[in-house]
């Protein structure tokens, strides 16, 4: 078995372990062939990679036909394993592991092009990954996964074969036989004494379901069915390698509510600290803001560093949901590294209560500089965006969406715009693992977050990105794009009634394709907005040839003045001019 | 322990301008509650009423805060306390006007039943003060609030008669309590444009459970509905007073109608109450750190019950006590003498809070309790024979512990539950409208001297049921010499 290389243990984690426990029993053995081309693994971690990650279990059958059958399914199999561990936590596990499976079929079949012989590296995969009270199933081949529950026994995945007479079939999928795969993806939930079996062709096609079922029914020790199982293929026959893993789900991974608690719960949250207090040997300078959630201090490390404090506030001591979310913002930002994004600093003591610690960057936050400055230099506006863009771009890297940009959370250091709060990042690979504590719906600011999280739509980036560009506006002109009443939209209907306020009523420096490229990105209809932030900031930088001139208005709208002036004149002349007629006359 | 700072000058900053701006509000709206008071005379005698009839009055004007506390926390969980506010003021500023042009003793008592409504004004600023203030200082902003908002009664007993004189005339009065009335309405309007439910760039966030209040056992669940029977009860009282057999102004079938309003309103509640409970009582384990003992919210119930309800059943007929226990004192002086008693607000309600927090709960509640049962035992002795400052000065007695008791209860709110300190606090704040309008019926059977008296006995018993109150779990945290801090583990 293998342990993942990177089983890195996160405290504030914690709280999120789930009890999951699976035991298990594996056998690969050549039989009546010369070499064993199948390969089996697991990785079984332990601390905070059980939470993120799993437990992941794979089996891969070398196709026999290729020379490197063996090199291929080893390759697989080790790949995934060590590969799949070391993507970022906060993505999701089917995220994660396609990806890991696409890089590895891309390499095993330029492996295949470049091979002297002219032999293909291809290789079935199926893999099962544990992970809180769900499994995910990944499946390119004619490998099996079955499951046993409550006395039935189903196959789970289904081979890519393709018959081509009564006697023969070919795989019709394998991983290394083309540059783009389509891999069958599943997740299930999990219950107590499932029992998950995987297989390759040289077991399952010659132990029929039947006495499949019957032997998993009467044995109850794995090493042992394994074993039995061996053997009975190779009595029927089998000419094939012989490989397969038994899973038992023992216990299922979802902490209940007041397990997650008492973990939680036993940092308890640091008094109101005043100036020259020192907790964890952390003086306090200055306070530098205090709200009704949390405070933040301006703190001296004994080696004279400054950093920030973010303690959470006593109204909150026991509200679960706001603790989880304390601890997941100090985790979101351990995880991030980009001179845009504000970094989490592991304290040196151990923590004694409950707080986190980031760089301190002094300097002012876009609030003073919009409301000393605004409105800002288009340039300088641009350039803002930019370094903004780059912070929230790694933030959606990592599958993590920050939901509460706001001039308050963005401080203006000296690599540029900064931004400093995780309090209601939305993380996808998180969201996904069992958490029973429910969190509150409403986040964000209602001014900067985009209309979807209020009406209830379908979010993602592109809220993000809504978000950016309010702000930019607010750089520009120093108002809001919808005008007051966006604040009390509650309802689609509501929000469509809103109409864009062109940013050049405001401020008549700002170019017409600049303020195109705002109010496309302003949409109230994500679908309508950029897909993705580079489109966005191409267009706040550089002109989009489509959008040269100002729309196309009526006359009178873009000059009414002028219009009514010439139609006073024109009547003025028609009146003289009768006048004149007349009294020629 | 905590240096709590708050400069109330600094009106730089945007919390302490929302303070001054909340406080003020209220202030109008206890100003609007209590405009009847001092002006008694000039009222009956405008409408020839009874003694009977108007304490009457002075009961109804208590009695419909009780179920509107409820209403008005529906209203600001929904549209958020801004608006609401507002809308109070605005509301409460018409009524005002309608109460100061009755014609009729009926109509003069409908509007003061409705007026009743803005007595639950507090409920709303409690919120918007809560929003805008850090854990450090959100206590004293809140003692602020609510002491400086409550003298608005000494306000309208200290100014009001001089009003209604300066207009003169035998309508006076009602130029006096209509000024109030465009006082409110205006504000409503400079509150409105001025005020915000949670400082820019803040979300306000809807509190998750409203309803009945969560309890943790079986026998706490069974306390807790025996606990909201005194507030139907004494509303049930009140309708009987207003019954034929009582002033008359409800007919017999009306009466009849209203006992059953207030069995059905009983029924909801007390099945809202189970919902709320449902898997407490279906035996789910109910985790360790979650439990709590309701007795402890009980005593402060009754806690509040004595200092709140007597203050607002004493401010009501202060000025009047005065002026018929002091042969030739006037009626502007009555009325000033009678604001000594809210007067204590200013210091006292805050200054009930730091001592709670500094000597112990269980102490400091007691001595407050003690203080303003010997105070209300000596208020029941004045007579006419005694010099008025020695009145004045036992009036000033017993409103300072009074109104310190009523900083001890809402000092000690949040530390029972903090997760339900919102339901706690509301539950205390009705109480003090139950023993208002228990104490005012009382007066209407009793002369002034008894009704001190009654009250006394009703604090000695309090003072023995504020024994059962237990020490909350005491401080997390200890300071050292040199400033590092102390974990002391908790269980």
């Amino acid at each position: 078995m293998m342990s993942p290389n990177n089983n890195s243990k996160s405290a504030p984690m914690e709280h999120l372990q789930p009890s999951l426990s699976v035991s298990f029993a594996q056998l690969s053995e050549a039989g009546r062939k010369s070499e064993n081309q199948d390969t089996v693994g697991a990785c079984f971690p332990e601390g905070a990679a059980l939470a993120t990650k799993g437990i992941a279990v794979a089996i891969a059958d070398g196709v026999s036909s290729s020379q490197s059958a063996k090199q291929a399914s080893q390759t697989a199999i080790t790949g995934f394993l060590n590969d799949y561990y070391a993507t970022p936590d906060t993505w999701r596990t089917g995220q994660s592991a396609n990806r890991v499976i696409q890089s590895l079929n891309r390499y095993l079949w330029s492996q295949g092009q470049n091979s002297v012989r002219q032999e293909g590296f291809l290789t079935t995969l199926s893999l099962l990954i544990f992970k809180g009270d769900k499994m995910f199933v990944f499946h390119v081949g004619d490998s099996r996964i079955y499951r046993y529950r409550q006395g039935s026994l189903e196959q789970i995945t289904r081979d890519h074969n393709q018959r081509i007479d009564h006697k023969t079939t070919y795989l019709s999928r394998a991983m290394g036989a083309d540059l783009s795969l389509e891999v069958d993806m599943q997740s299930h939930e999990i219950e107590r004494g499932d029992i998950y079996l995987l297989s390759t062709d040289g077991l399952h096609d010659f132990i029929d379901h039947r006495s499949l079922t019957s032997h998993i029914e009467k044995t109850t020790d794995l090493e042992e069915l394994t074993q039995q199982l061996y053997s009975k293929a190779l009595a029927n026959g089998s000419e094939d390698n012989i490989s397969v893993q038994i899973a038992r789900v023992d216990d299922v991974g979802t902490p209940s509510e007041s397990d997650a608690i008492t973990v939680l719960s036993r940092l308890p949250f640091p008094p109101i600290l005043d100036v020259g207090q020192t907790l964890d040997g952390l003086t306090v300078e200055k306070i530098l803001h205090e709200s009704e959630r949390s405070q933040v201090y301006l703190v001296k490390r004994d080696d004279d560093t400054r950093l920030v404090m973010k303690t959470p506030s006593p109204n909150y001591v026991d509200d679960a949901a706001f603790i989880e979310r304390f601890v997941r913002e100090s985790w979101i930002g351990s995880r991030l590294n980009n001179r845009q994004v504000v970094r989490v600093v592991e304290p040196k003591q151990t923590r004694s209560c409950l707080y986190y610690l980031t760089e301190y960057i002094p300097g002012p936050t876009l609030t003073q500089l919009i409301n000393e400055r605004a409105p800002f230099a288009v340039a300088d506006a641009t350039e803002l965006a930019e370094q903004l863009v780059t912070g929230v771009r790694a933030l959606h890297r990592r599958d993590t969406l920050h939901q509460d940009l706001k001039p308050d959370n963005i401080v203006m250091g000296r690599q540029g715009a900064c931004l400093i709060d995780f309090g209601s990042c939305w993380v996808a690979g998180i969201e996904e693992m069992a958490s029973p504590i429910a969190g509150d719906k409403i986040l964000g600011t209602l001014d900067y977050s985009a209309p979807e999280y209020r009406y209830g739509g379908p979010t993602g980036p592109r809220s993000d990105q809504f978000s950016l560009a309010v702000l930019v506006y607010e750089m520009l002109t120093g108002k809001h794009p919808y005008g007051d009443g966006y604040g009390k939209a509650m309802s689609l209907a509501q929000f469509q009634k809103l109409t864009y306020r062109s940013a050049l009523q405001f401020n008549p420096l700002v170019p017409v394709w600049m303020d195109r490229a705002l109010e496309k990105s302003l949409y109230i209809q994500p679908a309508q907005r950029y897909e993705a932030l580079s489109e966005w900031l191409r267009d706040i930088k550089r002109p989009n040839p489509n959008w040269l001139t100002a729309k196309h208005k009526p006359l009178i709208e873009r000059h009414p003045e002028r219009v009514w002036k010439v139609l006073a004149i024109a009547g003025w002349a028609v009146a003289i001019g009768l006048l004149v007629f007349v009294a020629t006359r | 322990m905590n240096s709590q700072n708050l400069n109330l000058l600094d009106i730089t900053k945007a919390n302490i301008r929302l303070l001054h701006l909340t406080w003020f509000a209220f202030f109008l709206t206890f100003v609007v509650w209590f405009s009847h008071a001092p002006l008694k005379p000039l009222i009956m005698e405008a409408f020839g009423m009874s003694i009977a009839q108007w304490k009457a009055l002075l009961i109804l004007n208590v009695a419909l805060t009780i179920p509107a506390r409820i209403v008005i926390g529906i209203l600001v969980d929904k549209f958020g306390p801004r608006i609401v506010y507002s809308l109070l003021l605005a509301a409460g500023g018409l009524m005002c006007l309608a109460f100061a042009s009755a014609q009729t003793y009926e109509q003069l008592a409908l509007f003061r039943f409705l007026l009743g409504f803005v007595g639950a004004g507090f409920v709303i600023g409690i919120r918007l003060v809560g929003e805008w203030f850090p854990a450090r200082n959100v206590g004293l902003a809140e003692g602020v609030y609510g002491g400086w908002g409550n003298f608005g009664s000494a306000a309208a007993a200290f100014t009001l008669p001089t009003i209604a004189l300066m207009f003169g005339g035998e309508d006076g009065w009602r130029y006096a309590i209509g000024t109030t009335g465009l006082m409110a309405m205006a504000y409503s309007v400079v509150f409105y444009l001025r005020a915000r439910n949670t400082p820019k760039g803040s979300t306000y966030f809807k509190p998750k459970k409203t309803g009945g209040l969560e309890v943790t056992s079986k026998r706490d669940f069974y306390f807790y509905l025996a606990m909201n029977l005194p507030m139907y009860i004494i509303l049930a009282v009140l309708a009987w007073k207003l019954s034929p057999s009582g002033v008359g102004l409800l007919s017999q079938t009306m009466t009849y109608v209203m006992y059953g309003v207030l069995l059905l309103l009983c029924v909801y509640q007390f099945s809202q109450i189970y919902k709320v409970n449902k898997e407490m009582l279906a035996g789910a384990e109910v985790p360790e750190h979650d439990k709590y003992k309701f007795k402890q919210v009980a005593i402060l119930d009754w806690a509040y019950f004595v200092t709140f309800g007597s203050e607002l059943a004493v401010v009501s007929m202060l000025p009047a006590f005065f002026l018929e226990t002091f042969e030739g004192m006037s009626l502007a002086a009555a009325g000033a003498l009678g604001a000594a008693y809210a007067f204590m607000n200013l210091v006292a309600r805050p200054g009930g809070g730091y001592i709670s927090d500094k000597f112990g709960r269980r102490l400091s509640m007691s001595i407050f309790i003690i203080g303003l049962t010997i105070g209300y035992f000596t208020l029941s002795q004045v007579t006419g024979s005694w010099p008025i400052w020695m009145a004045v000065a036992a009036v000033m007695f017993c409103s300072f512990f009074v109104q310190a008791g009523e900083g001890a209860v809402f000092a000690m709110v949040p530390l029972v539950k903090r997760r339900m300190t919102g339901q706690i606090a509301g539950m205390a704040g009705a109480f003090g409208n139950v023993g208002a309008v228990t104490f005012l019926t009382i007066y209407s059977f009793v002369d002034a001297g008894t009704f001190f008296m009654l009250i006394g006995c009703a604090a000695l018993l309090i003072f023995l049921i504020v024994q059962f109150l237990e020490e909350p779990a005491g401080h997390m945290h200890e300071l050292n010499e040199d400033g590092t801090l102390t974990q002391i583990e908790l269980t």
